[in-house]
């Protein structure tokens, strides 16, 4: 009978006894809302940028279709083939300096647009005017819109006029809005917006050969056009012209790619979170079900069979596994919604808020697959306690289940889930490292647990009662010890992992700025000025040193004869085929060249094209010394076989190149220089001014700048990771207060008993403390251990950076979590030394 | 009919294996009424567990009206329970998130029965808790617990009643009415009765008194 209404019946009873209230779950709800919801939440805010980017394809890029070449605009015979085929607007973009009244200078980041801008979107500027009359020349002065930072730093106002090169223009607007960041949407952006007029720019003096400047072609199709088709017979008619075309369906890669890594390491935390969490909803199921083991015995006695006992509660699990996922999901859902006004202003992107089922899918999925592996496992042996219990008064722990049956589905399951994770992330690689890593420190916590238990119980001869009583406490039957250790342990070390990452990457910069790194990077030096550029700045300040180099722009079109868009490389070192790259060409290898393969060519050497290549992007490339490149240089394309490879170390900030030419091939190409500048210690002079005063087309860009844009985006990523680690912790105090929970009525017990038997509140409280100093102290040290080693794989292997070990960030930071430790025991615990003996006693 | 041949029960404990039951030998008849008295540690309450079938023998024969509990699986065990037994302890048991209705229906509902609810509900005005149907547990007294377990193990019309030491934690004159009306209800409904009990007056109710000393049956005067 029971087994035809085996369900029915055990729903009724689920739901009856649910009556009682759901206490025992809190614990178990909330480290699953907190590990799903995380997951939620950091998918659905992705989903809502991709999906912002994907509707606003066409207003981000400008166009329909965008050419981007640089050093030099297209020629008319190709203007004329994209303006039979829709609207063609121009804008040409560089950087320059901005001075103002007072003397004062500051980098600007110049777009010099035509009438027809922006084809797409809106332009907001303030006072309210349109582009056109904002730009255009009124008694003799160009006007310009500007980023409001350009004012701030030049302590300027609407009506003011600043120059910028040979020319004079006068602020007429400020940019509310951009339609069309890309370009600007990038991790960093040196110098602000400061938009003018094309026909403006001949008279600023800085569109000179070689320069540093940007030429966009954006066109604006009809509806109906085919945009592959489009691009087909744009390839067919003009092979190899060395410009970068994107269109509005590809225009955003760049940006989610990022948004998805991001995403993927975020997300990967949050897993870490839900992992800990399992252990409290692991542990909140064996406290409910130990709770549960006299009407379990009961039922068993009035003739339940143990499937029925499975099911019934099996299906109050699974309710509160339902519940607790969904409550996370629905935070995950909500929560960007209510902060999307706040959303924009941290992430300058187009945010299309709103239920994406897709990211909250997958949280629900590594909802329910979490609660599934870790309740099986109590579950079952709670469904195997022995009626017989009932008899003897006693009602002994929850025994480990017998059988295979619920070991496999318990490991089934974390197998799922560890797969689930791999599977939807962007990198399966580092997901799967990661997965492995962090079941790997799961293991090292739970064995750890296990081995401060048996080590507590084989510590003897203590004399001092309270650490006696307080290392019983540690391992006698029942204790929390292992949990505490393992889910207090992983927390710990996914914060000590990201906070030490993040002091290395702080100290990187920290040291970049007094060591070796330039004062300024001085761009746009025209070849006839490099002899009064040197001269004048030396004769303007001591320098430390100063290096000047030529600087062209090529894009790598094929490697060994391959189309370079086919070749294989890593994603880290994508960069270096996907758009134009610095180049340069020098007879002697650079100062600070690490040549580690092959051979600078000779002094002198006149034979075929040769380069010198980043021997990192060349591992990453699968090539090597001996093979060959084409390069497009201004639209030639140049073969040049690789002569030798460099080890670069691009965080020194200097010069640096993946591709140096040897010499006699590109030396005739319209070029300019770049030069670095370190100035000796205690010189305060103001070269920048001096230089961009004497040469008015050359740009001065300070280092500090660059790292103060460094550091802004660093902090940007790095609360994303501290607060994902926060999450973590946050399980971890969860998961430790479940652990208090489920001890404390042993706890009141234990506490009314030494004070019956004599012991001071003082004696019992101590022993509590060393009990969770103890534990501190053992999770501390293995969390430092394990998290340093995190940082130093992440830091050395995934970042390629110099490691060094942030002792004083690893100590603050265990330190901290440790004191929470103690502090959560004891508040935990205070309340059971001011119970009273007498009504604990009669009740007993 | 309760028969125990030969039955050995030792069960392992922290110092050793522990010989808890040496032998007992035991036949009590359909409807028979029997109290089981000895010092604490003599093995009644195990004699209990392997005659409810929540204990395996060691060694030796158990059948309980007709059916050998040695062969019998878990889930047959706890359908024979379902079916055949109904079991009253010190310490009442009721489950607490159900009301005393619901507690009482248990056995009916596990039995499939459509009219559990009408069952429970007589059985508790039977016992005199007709009008605390709707109460929980933790809010009916000690007596009227035991009343409510009382009315629960007859729910299932059970052959045979197992209790242990059923007036423990009640006061004299509650638990003599808990006595009356478990030996009453079990005459109307001629069920055997198996009654562990310390209380001389109470195990003079039943028709035959065992003895258990150190795990073996010392003496077995019929009344």
């Amino acid at each position: 009978m029971i087994g035809r209404q085996g369900w029915g019946l055990a729903a009724v009873y689920a739901l009856r006894d649910l009556r009682g209230g759901i206490n025992g779950f809190r614990v178990f709800i909330a480290c699953l809302m907190i590990g799903v919801g995380a997951i939620a939440l950091v998918g659905s805010v992705s989903k809502a940028i991709v999906t912002g980017l994907e509707n606003d394809g066409r207003k981000l890029l400008g166009g329909d279709v965008a050419l981007r070449i640089t050093h030099r605009g297209i020629s008319e015979e190709q203007k004329a083939w994209l303006r039979k085929r829709g609207t063609v607007s121009e804008i040409i973009s560089m950087r320059s300096m901005a001075r103002g009244n007072t003397g004062i200078r500051t980098l600007i980041n110049i777009k010099a647009v035509d009438n027809l801008y922006p084809l797409y979107g809106g332009l907001v500027l303030s006072p309210n005017l349109s582009a056109t009359k904002v730009l255009r020349k009124e008694a003799g002065v160009w006007g310009a819109a500007v980023n409001p930072i350009i004012l701030d730093r030049l302590g300027a106002k609407i009506g003011d006029t600043v120059s910028v090169g040979n020319s004079a223009f006068q602020i007429r607007a400020i940019i509310e809005a951009e339609p069309d960041p890309l370009g600007g949407v990038r991790g960093i952006t040196l110098g602000p917006r400061f938009l003018i007029a094309d026909k403006s720019l001949p008279d600023t003096g800085l569109v000179q050969e070689g320069a540093q400047i940007t030429w966009e072609y954006r066109l604006r199709l009809p509806p109906q056009t085919d945009l592959k088709l489009f691009r087909e017979e744009l390839n067919t008619a003009f092979p190899d012209p060395g410009w970068r075309v994107r269109d509005r369906t590809t225009a955003t890669l760049g940006i989610e790619r990022f948004l998805k890594r991001t995403t993927q390491f975020v997300t990967l935390v949050a897993f870490t979170a839900l992992l800990i969490g399992g252990v409290g909803i692991g542990n909140s199921t064996r406290s409910y079900m130990a709770a549960k083991t006299g009407m379990i015995a009961t039922l068993k006695c009035l003739g339940a069979p143990q499937s029925l006992i499975f099911r019934l509660f099996f299906i109050q699990i699974a309710l509160m596994g339902v519940v607790g996922t969904l409550l996370g999901v629905l935070l995950g859902a909500i929560l960007p919604v209510i902060f999307a006004t706040s959303l924009s202003q941290v992430l300058p992107l187009p945010i299309e808020v709103g239920f994406y089922p897709v990211p909250l899918t997958l949280a629900t999925s590594f909802g329910l697959l979490t609660a599934s592996a870790f309740t099986v496992w109590p579950l079952a042996g709670a469904c195997q306690t022995s009626a017989a219990a009932l008899f003897r008064s006693l009602i002994s722990p929850i025994a480990k289940p017998n059988g295979f049956g619920a070991l496999l589905t318990s490991i089934a399951t974390i197998a799922a889930l560890g797969l689930l994770a791999v599977g939807s992330a962007q990198d399966r690689t580092i997901a799967g490292w990661f997965v492995l890593g962090a079941l790997g420190t799961f293991l090292i916590f739970f064995g750890a647990g296990k081995l401060v238990m048996w080590t507590a119980s084989k510590m003897r001869g203590f004399r001092t009662t309270e650490f006696r009583l307080a290392l019983a406490n540690l391992h006698r039957p029942g204790a929390q010890t292992g949990n505490v250790i393992l889910s207090l342990g992983m927390g710990i070390t996914v914060l000590v992992t990201v906070m030490v990452v993040e002091a290395n990457i702080w100290r990187q910069l920290e040291k970049s700025l007094p060591g070796k790194a330039p004062d300024y990077y001085f761009i746009d030096i025209q070849p006839n000025q490099t002899e009064n550029f040197d001269k004048i700045l030396k004769a303007s300040a001591k320098l430390d040193f100063m290096e000047r180099v030529p600087i062209l722009r090529g894009r790598i079109l094929k490697v060994n004869g391959a189309d370079a868009s086919k070749v294989k490389v890593s994603d880290n070192k994508r960069w270096v085929l996907r758009s134009d790259r610095g180049l340069t060409w020098s007879r002697l290898p650079p100062p600070s060249a690490n040549i580690v393969e092959g051979e600078w060519w000779p002094i002198g050497y006149q034979g075929p094209p040769l380069i010198s290549f980043d021997l990192e992007a060349a591992r990453a490339m699968g090539i090597g010394v001996g093979d060959a490149l084409t390069i497009d240089v201004l639209g030639r394309p140049i073969t040049a076989k690789i002569s030798s490879l460099r080890k670069i170390n691009w965080a020194n900030l200097g010069i640096n190149f993946v591709i140096i030419f040897s010499p006699g091939v590109i030396e005739s190409a319209p070029q300019t220089q770049i030069a670095t500048v370190r100035l000796s210690r205690g010189v305060t002079t103001d070269i920048e001014k001096i230089i961009t005063d004497r040469f008015r087309n050359v740009t001065a860009v300070r280092v500090k700048d660059i790292l103060d844009a460094v550091s802004e985006l660093m902090a940007k990523i790095g609360w994303a990771l501290k607060a994902s680690a926060l999450i973590t912790l946050l399980a971890g105090i969860l998961v430790l207060g479940s652990a208090i929970a489920t001890a404390h009525r042993q706890r009141i017990y234990d506490a009314v008993i030494l004070k019956v038997l004599g012991a001071k509140k003082t004696q019992v409280a101590s022993t509590f403390l060393i009990e969770y100093g103890l534990l501190a102290i053992a999770t501390a040290i293995l969390a430092a251990v394990i998290g340093s080693g995190a940082a130093w794989a992440v830091v050395t292997q995934v970042m390629r950076a110099e490691w060094e070990m942030a002792w004083v960030v690893l100590i603050a930071t265990v330190l901290t979590s440790c004191s929470t430790v103690l502090l959560g025991g004891i508040i935990g615990t205070w309340r059971a030394l001011g119970r009273k003996a007498a009504p604990m006693l009669r009740n007993d | 009919m309760i028969l125990l041949k030969d039955v050995y029960l030792s069960l392992d404990g922290p110092t050793g294996q522990v010989d808890i039951l040496k032998g007992i030998n035991l036949e009590i008849n359909i409807g028979e009424t029997v109290s089981v008295v000895g010092p604490s540690g003599s093995g009644k309450t195990s004699m209990m567990m392997i005659i409810a079938g929540l204990e395996r023998a060691t060694s030796g024969h158990v059948e309980i009206n007709g059916r050998v509990l040695t062969d019998l699986s878990e889930d047959a065990l706890s359908l024979f329970r379902r079916d055949t037994l109904g079991i009253i302890f010190q310490n009442f048991h009721l489950v607490p998130t159900m009301s005393a209705l619901e507690n009482v229906a248990i056995p009916a509902e596990f039995c499939g029965a459509d009219d559990a609810f009408d069952r429970a509900k007589k059985n508790l005005e039977l016992v005199g808790l007709g009008h605390r149907i709707k109460h929980y547990p933790s809010q009916l007294s000690g007596g009227e617990q035991q009343r409510v377990a009382l009315a629960r193990a007859f729910c299932g019309r059970p052959k045979v009643l197992l209790a242990d030491e059923p007036t423990g934690n009640l006061d004299q004159e509650t638990g003599r009415k808990i006595i009356d009306l478990l030996f009453a209800l079990s005459t109307e409904n001629k069920t055997t009765l198996m009654l562990i009990t310390h209380d001389p007056s109470i195990a003079e109710k039943s028709t035959r008194i065992i003895s258990l000393e150190d795990g073996k049956i010392i003496g077995s005067p019929t009344l």
